[in-house]
């Protein structure tokens, strides 16, 4: 019988997915094995079971991009010493004149610590930021040319989500009237577009409910 | 200023300076059929972030911290999509086997390549020790810079085991009458 090493990695995956997961790993331990911060012992170990287990094969290599970056990271650390002294002066001086900018632009109000990177907001109604004496109706948002359904979810100030909505193909979700009833103090909220090629989440907003 | 509000003000400045990469991360780790639970995965990382800010655990070095969390963050949410029954009350990942089997694979080339499987299990096992593990790495589909950081060796090291081991295991197979090509 004649076979190449496309078969043998198919009858090896296929033979070693049968068997199972109990047996595997938990995720935290295959992160730590892609970043390379396991000792000798719990390396020759973890891989011992994942040169024969398809699936956490394949979760390993899901992380492999990752671990390149982190290796950059660590080799950027270890840069001579020179700069080690240099980027934080250089660092220093920036922040003390983003710090004469910020003076000179007036107060901010701190960005929630739940919310993402900054990007332009889009107009969302109840609008962000915004006190409400009652919950509100309906949340809604710009609709996209793009998008074939949203997704709306609130969250609690630590996170947790609150509420999460029903699939919908407008850009608009009511909120059944059990959800308001919860609804007290600071929420979080955000929704999901789902276009045919992608899906792309909203920065977070927030309201307040005063009751 | 409270126990509470002091995390808040952590979780805050520890996002600020780190949620761009957190949100990078996530997408990066996300990708197939995971794409559509990236902001879910986002999200619990955010929370396990507030978890660990909360009980005070000392976080040296974010990045890596961050990078932790995500990926256990999306393996926990790959294994629970292949453990979610489907309407019919199997797994996703039984239906998704059954898919493949009916589409590409007749019960006749599972049955091959069961048999091939048991075989190359047999001749992995006549090879030296120090090649097995990076030939099945290799055969995985680890790249032999993946394999040497994995094993902690230098890339050329981890080529040579592979182009060994696999020379090895050619030799091992073709006695066992199976004639591995290329």
């Amino acid at each position: 019988m004649k076979v190449d090493e496309r078969e043998i990695a198919a009858a090896l995956g296929a033979g070693s997915s049968a068997a199972g997961r109990a047996a595997c790993p938990e995720p935290e331990a295959l992160a730590r094995l892609a970043a390379g911060e396991l000792a000798e012992g719990g390396r020759e170990e973890l891989l011992t079971h994942v040169s024969s287990c398809a699936p956490c094969a394949r979760e390993l290599q899901a992380l492999a991009p990752m671990a390149s970056w982190l290796e950059a990271q660590r080799a950027r650390r270890a840069r001579p010493a020179v700069w080690r002294v240099a980027l934080p002066l250089a660092a220093s001086l920036l922040l003390a004149l983003s710090g004469v900018l910020l003076l000179r632009s007036g107060p901010r109000t701190a960005r929630p610590a739940l919310r993402g990177p900054s990007r332009p907001a889009p107009r969302v109604v109840p609008g962000d930021g915004v006190s409400l004496p009652a919950a509100p109706e309906a949340l809604s948002w710009p609709s996209s040319t793009e998008a074939v359904s949203y997704r709306v979810t609130l969250f609690h100030p630590d996170g947790t989500t609150l509420w999460q909505s029903p699939v919908s193909p407008i850009a608009e979700v009511r909120l059944p009237d059990d959800v308001k009833a919860r609804l007290s103090g600071v929420v979080y909220w955000r929704y999901l577009s789902r276009s045919p090629a992608d899906e792309a989440s909203s920065p977070v907003f927030r309201f307040t409910v005063q009751r | 200023m409270t126990e509470r509000s002091s995390s808040e003000e952590r979780l805050r400045e520890l996002l600020e300076a780190h949620g761009a990469f957190l949100h990078r991360t996530v997408l990066k780790l996300c990708s197939g059929r995971l794409r559509s639970h990236a902001a879910d995965v986002e999200q619990e990382v955010r929370v396990r972030l507030w978890r660990a800010v909360e009980s005070a655990r000392e976080i040296s070095d974010p990045a890596s911290y961050i990078y932790r969390t995500a990926a256990t963050a999306a393996i926990d949410a790959v294994r629970r999509l292949e453990a979610r029954p489907d309407a019919d009350g199997g797994s996703e990942a039984e239906a998704r086997l059954a898919d493949v089997a009916g589409a590409e694979v007749s019960p006749e080339r599972a049955a091959l390549r069961r048999e091939l499987f048991e075989t190359v299990m047999e001749a992995l096992m006549r090879i030296p020790e120090s090649r097995r593990r990076p030939v099945r790495l290799h055969l995985l589909g680890f790249t032999s810079l993946e394999v040497a950081r994995l094993m902690g060796a230098s890339e050329p090291k981890a080529r040579s085991l592979i182009y060994r081991g696999l020379s090895d295991l050619r030799v091992a197979l073709r006695a066992m009458g199976v004639d591995l090509e290329g």
